[in-house]
């Protein structure tokens, strides 16, 4: 078992550390126990030897071509958001590619049948709307002239006609025609025929 | 906290706002030690440059996001790890490959090297044979063995901090240390015995 000190000393000397009074108090051990000596001498050859390996050549122009590469770098990174689409792009390889291909034809297919879906939908209230309103003009007309009344199918002719005139419609005239028509004094018994 | 005077520490983050004379400060300072970490962990110097300027790359993409909790030096030495590393797995997926051929484009500086050897003398030859005798003992050891080792010798961190460099306890790292110094030993034994490296300590 060795003696903690020499261990500490030994760890010292990997790093080259020992102070002078260090070394008088290991010299002092080493004399106390020779059979480390040998073990001593073999970890300070071998520290000798690795401190001799010597320097790696560094070319003289070094730190200029590290600073300057590293500034193109980074020119290059600060580029790299406009062409990350395009690496990222050409990155994914042909499968993958037509794979994104068809998931965003898909996409956009499903948006176009949605938008398509909602306008039919919106054609239809307005539709229902104008038809809503063509009845109760036919139901207050009727109560003026029975000619008119909404079981007369001649009524109906005009329909696909009124019903594509232009957003203004109804016109404020009619509106007015109309207000005073319900104004009028009917029987509900009327629309029973 | 210690790090507060680390004149290192303090040079980065003048580099995190755009300080590039700071950062030529520190890849002046550093970049002895860490190519040559570079070439004895990989035993080739001829590659450890362009993995050296990798690291300072590496080092200034990673200076906005820079925060003094340890050394800087610290922080380094665990890029060079990793970086060294990826060289190892590199290598042992593309055997033939040169490293060239990836940092270095066209419009790559010329390195300039200054010619520092002398006429090859018998001693010269004598010591490149020996060295070429540690950096092979050295290449057969683990790589956390052969970091560690280098790391200790290289009189910049402490025991703590290669066990941060290397994510071990401090007594694994020493033990990694005393071991890797073991086979280093055994290996070289017929030299050391021989006292041509004469003991310094």
């Amino acid at each position: 078992m060795k003696n903690p000190d020499y261990q500490d000393w030994l760890e010292r000397a990997w790093r080259g550390e020992l102070s002078a009074g260090e070394r008088a108090r290991l010299e002092a051990y080493l004399e106390a126990h020779p059979e480390c000596r040998e073990d001593w001498e073999s970890e300070s050859r071998l520290n000798a030897a690795l401190d001799s390996l010597p320097a790696a050549p560094v070319s003289s122009n070094f730190t200029a071509r590290v600073v300057q590469a590293a500034q193109r770098d980074e020119a290059v990174h600060a580029n790299r958001g406009r062409g990350r689409f395009r690496s990222w792009w050409m990155d994914l390889g042909w499968l993958r590619r037509a794979a994104v291909s068809g998931g965003a034809a898909v996409f956009l297919l499903g948006l176009g049948l949605w938008t398509h879906q909602y306008q039919q939908q919106s054609y239809r209230v307005e539709l229902a709307e104008h038809t809503a309103l063509i009845s109760r003009v036919s139901r207050a007309t009727a109560l003026a002239e029975p000619d008119l009344s909404p079981s007369n199918t001649n009524l109906w002719v005009d329909f696909e006609t009124i019903v594509r005139l232009p957003p203004a419609f109804p016109p404020p005239d009619d509106l007015q025609l109309l207000a005073a028509l319900e104004t009028l004094p009917w029987d509900s018994s009327d629309f029973a025929r | 906290m210690a790090t507060r005077n680390d004149p290192d520490a303090e040079l980065m983050l003048r580099v995190k706002h755009g300080d590039v004379h700071a950062f030529e400060q520190l890849v002046e300072k550093h970049k002895q030690p860490v190519v040559n970490l570079i070439a004895r962990n990989l035993n080739d110097p001829s590659e450890a440059e362009d993995i050296a300027q990798n690291v300072f790359i590496q080092v200034y993409k990673s200076a906005p996001r820079y925060k003094v909790s340890a050394r800087f030096s610290t922080w380094l030495y665990t890029i060079v790890r990793n970086l060294c590393l990826n060289e190892i797995r590199r290598r042992s997926r593309r055997p033939a490959e040169s490293i060239e051929q990836s940092a270095g484009g066209e419009d790559a500086p010329v390195r300039q090297f200054e010619d520092a050897r002398s006429p090859a003398a018998p001693e010269s030859l004598l010591q490149n044979e020996l060295e070429l005798k540690i950096q092979e003992a050295l290449q057969q050891l683990p790589e956390n063995q052969r970091t560690a080792i280098l790391l200790c010798r290289q009189d910049e961190l402490s025991y703590e901090e290669i066990a941060r460099v290397l994510g071990c306890s401090l007594s694994a790292t020493k033990s990694l240390i005393h071991r890797g110094r073991e086979t280093l030993k055994q290996r070289l034994k017929p030299y050391l015995r021989s006292g041509t490296w004469e003991n310094k300590e």
